[in-house]
């Protein structure tokens, strides 16, 4: 067997007990994860949904205007609006997602204060700091690549439960004549009768990956500085400590 | 096994230096078995530490084997500790989330063993604290005088040369400590290794064939400093 494959064998176990014994500490840094990656997803597939709701209703009026100009003013004004939501979900969603990536990294790097000692063992063990530090980015990654695909899961859980119950709007373009008035003179209106959009929030491919991505950065930022803490415990210091 | 000469160690604590070491001078022979003694705060546990590479000296040479361990890198002192010294701690210090078996590999780890011959050499190892029917025991779910034997079985399993002892029945009742201190004098004698043993306790200390008082950072035997490295019977 290859030093390598012993090496990752003791690694699989100790990361196996650990998790078996402070799960509840993977749950809480893997569950800020997966709250951080189902929002961008979340979000993200509601801002998709808005905006495609406001380019139907676009559709609508553009049918119903006759007046270039009266036209032109709606087409700006959902652009506008229909920019401002896809913006803002996205700045909600990094907000979220760095929020969460915080989140797991306050927890871990609590996670090795908490072991201190252990670190300070393992090293009067004659563990190099290279292989502290592979066990603790072990142990977050596993905790990372769980919390990542339950935000994944959870963030399509989201979308479709915003689907569900998002409204579904009537655009009476009948009404677009009294709303929107042509210039110089009576606005000309066809007449198209009411146009029902139904909200929906579409997941985009390139989300769920730059989700899954950010997910797995944070978790790997997360246990870098984590390790990087415990491989540089200085072992006399570690030993000291009570508890 | 040690050779020791003007060793000090100073601390800056509160903007004060503190000398934890102020100049000790030892040989500790092979096969020897060294207790040392002494109050709280008067540097046991540092001397300890700097034989042991979990600290280095502020000034003055620790010879182990004829190597300084004040002048190895990180590296080498990290290689020294994996091979050539156990520690036994007053706390065992096992990882909780461990079982016995699983705490006693974890000293193999560093070195270049196959899986089946250190699963061989973690079930001799328990079996020489008579614990092989704990293997796969949580700390948690041992007594004291138990999780010291892992300690010691962790400590042994990788036949090192030296074992340092901070407080090995400082957690246990008298008959557990008896248990224990017997437990390792036959270890000691039979494995031939170097114990350095720090103790408050006046009856474990008087298994030793050696004691030692630490006073204000200095280590006495029979009221005297030790100089020149000459080893006091």
């Amino acid at each position: 067997m290859s030093r390598l494959r012993q090496d990752r064998t003791l690694r699989l176990t100790y990361l196996r007990h650990e998790l078996r014994h402070r799960w509840w500490q993977a749950l809480a840094t893997g569950a800020g994860l997966a709250v951080g990656v189902a929002l961008v997803i979340t979000v993200s597939a509601a801002a998709s949904g808005t905006r495609a709701a406001q380019n139907r209703v676009l559709d609508s009026l553009d049918h119903a205007a006759s007046s270039n100009a009266a036209a032109g003013t709606v087409d700006d004004a959902v652009a506008t609006a229909s920019g401002l939501a896809a913006h803002l979900g996205i700045w909600v969603a990094a907000a979220a997602l760095i929020a969460s990536v915080a989140v797991a990294t306050l927890l871990t790097l609590a996670s090795v204060a908490r072991r201190v000692r252990e670190f300070g063992t393992l090293k009067a063990l004659g563990w190099p700091a290279r292989r502290i530090t592979a066990q603790v980015l072990t142990e977050t990654a596993a905790i990372g690549v769980a919390g990542t695909l339950a935000g994944v899961a959870l963030g399509y859980a989201g979308a479709a439960i915003l689907a569900a119950i998002g409204p579904t709007l009537t655009v009476n373009v009948t009404g677009f004549a009294d709303a929107v008035p042509g210039p110089g003179g009576p606005p000309k209106t066809p007449g198209h009768g009411p146009v029902a959009v139904h909200f929906s929030a579409p997941i985009s491919p390139g989300i769920v990956a730059l989700a899954v991505g950010l997910g797995l950065l944070g978790a790997l930022l997360a246990g870098a500085l984590g390790a990087w803490r415990a491989a540089r415990l200085d072992p006399a210091t570690a030993l000291s400590r009570v508890g | 096994m040690y050779k020791l000469t003007g060793v000090t160690r100073t601390y800056r604590k509160g903007g004060k230096t503190v000398d934890a070491l102020a100049g000790v001078d030892v040989v500790i022979g092979d096969r020897e078995w060294l207790a040392i003694q002494g109050p709280t705060g008067h540097g046991k546990t540092t001397l300890l530490q700097l034989l042991g590479g979990l600290d280095r000296p502020t000034s003055g040479t620790i010879l182990f084997d004829g190597k300084n361990l004040g002048e190895m890198t990180e590296a080498e002192i990290t290689r020294v500790r994996a091979t050539s010294i156990g520690f036994i701690f007053q706390t065992f210090n096992l990882i909780p989330t461990l079982p016995a078996a699983v705490n006693v590999e974890l000293a193999l780890a560093p070195l270049r063993l196959d899986a089946a011959e250190r699963r061989a050499q973690v079930a001799r190892a328990l079996d020489a604290v008579g614990l092989t029917d704990r293997a796969g025991h949580l700390p948690a779910e041992l007594s004291g005088g138990q999780q010291q034997r892992v300690g010691i079985a962790r400590a042994l399993v990788k036949d090192p040369a030296v074992l340092l002892a901070d407080e090995p029945t400082g957690n246990l009742d008298e008959t557990t400590r008896d248990e224990i201190i017997d437990l390792l004098a036959q270890l000691v004698r039979d494995r031939g290794l170097t114990l350095v043993m720090v103790t408050h306790d006046s009856t474990v200390a008087a298994r030793a064939e050696r004691i030692g008082q630490m006073r204000d950072g200095r280590l006495l035997f029979d009221g005297a400093p030790v100089t020149g490295g000459d080893r006091q019977p």
